[in-house]
């Protein structure tokens, strides 16, 4: 148990933490929660019992939970929202987006809808599948792919119309 | 309008290319924490603590004849017999363990006198830390959680030149 949690933790860690910062919109919260979703794994003894029995997708779920709650117990804290992004893109060249656009990217990911913002850090940097995601959010599997949809037509008027 | 249209895969290799904001290096450490706060099964073992005192309060019952024991007095020839009263059947409180994590340290360090007149310069280090303890509740089945703010001071002797 304790070994497949740190293995999970492990591989996922930059998208565990992303997506509970995409809820708290702050880092020390971010890592509140991550810490104590794994608490409440550990103390809970098991990996529950997903309908696909994905032990990645649950552990995306609670971290999702914990942040949640952390949310909502600072909700009267008006603290700047935090951005997911750290100021810099990795794309030297300017080949598929210049400096100006990628501020524009990254407002414009900020600026979504809380579910679709999840939705994007949970496929885009945490690399789940749809199936997990629906499983993470407790969620059917169209309603998280149209949203994802959503977030994206979004973003590329964003991008477009920067250009 | 002859706007660029980016393909799903085109704007999800954008997104990759933004560098996230990276958690800080305590996270592991505090992860680490908190997968080896509880080890040991102390749920289990409240319980089977519970079950056991259980049956070993039915087995008082019916050894008394099935009577539920009207009165507090042991019946004939059970004066040694132990008061059916272990912690846990009792509902009392099953300490499970207490976990300490920095909240920051090294807070400051700095070079005093700790006697100001004769005695040898020292370094003081503030570490702050938050030491968290778990109870188990077995009469109502729950977890309490104790948080408190630790401060230690220490003082190093510094070597003088």
């Amino acid at each position: 148990m304790r070994t497949a949690l740190e293995g999970i933790y492990r591989q996922h860690r930059q998208g565990l933490y992303s997506l509970a910062l995409s809820i708290t919109r702050s880092p020390a919260l971010a890592e509140d929660a991550v810490q104590e979703a794994f608490a409440r794994l550990l103390r809970r003894g098991s990996l529950g019992k997903t309908p696909t029995g994905d032990p990645v997708a649950y552990v995306f779920a609670s971290v999702r939970n914990a942040a949640l709650d952390a949310a909502g117990k600072n909700a009267r804290q008006k603290a700047q929202p935090v951005s997911l992004y750290n100021g810099r893109h990795h794309d030297p060249a300017g080949e598929l987006i210049d400096d100006e656009a990628a501020r524009r990217l990254r407002d414009a990911v900020d600026g979504l809808p809380d579910a679709q913002r999840q939705a994007v850090v949970m496929k885009v940097y945490a690399g789940l599948t749809f199936d997990q995601i629906a499983e993470a959010s407790g969620e059917p599997l169209s309603t998280v792919s149209s949203r994802y949809q959503r977030a994206l037509v979004r973003l590329r008027q964003t991008i477009g119309d920067g250009l | 309008m002859n706007e660029p249209q980016h393909t799903d895969e085109q704007l999800e290799t954008m997104l990759r290319g933004l560098s996230l904001r990276r958690p800080s290096d305590v996270l592991d450490h505090r992860v680490e924490r908190a997968l080896s706060a509880r080890t040991f099964p102390w749920r289990g073992l409240a319980v089977a603590a519970c079950f056991g005192g259980l049956c070993f309060l039915t087995g008082l019952i019916v050894g008394n004849g099935g009577t539920p024991a009207a009165s507090d007095q042991p019946a004939a020839g059970e004066a040694a017999s132990p008061q059916p009263a272990p912690a846990a059947a009792s509902g009392a409180l099953l300490a499970s363990g207490t976990t300490r994590f920095d909240a920051q340290w090294p807070v400051a360090q700095a070079q005093m006198l700790y006697d100001i007149d004769t005695g040898p310069p020292v370094r003081a280090t503030i570490r702050d830390s938050v030491e968290q303890t778990r109870w188990v509740d077995t009469e109502n089945n729950r977890d309490i959680e104790l948080t408190r703010p630790v401060r230690e001071v220490s003082f190093k002797r510094d070597i003088p030149y």
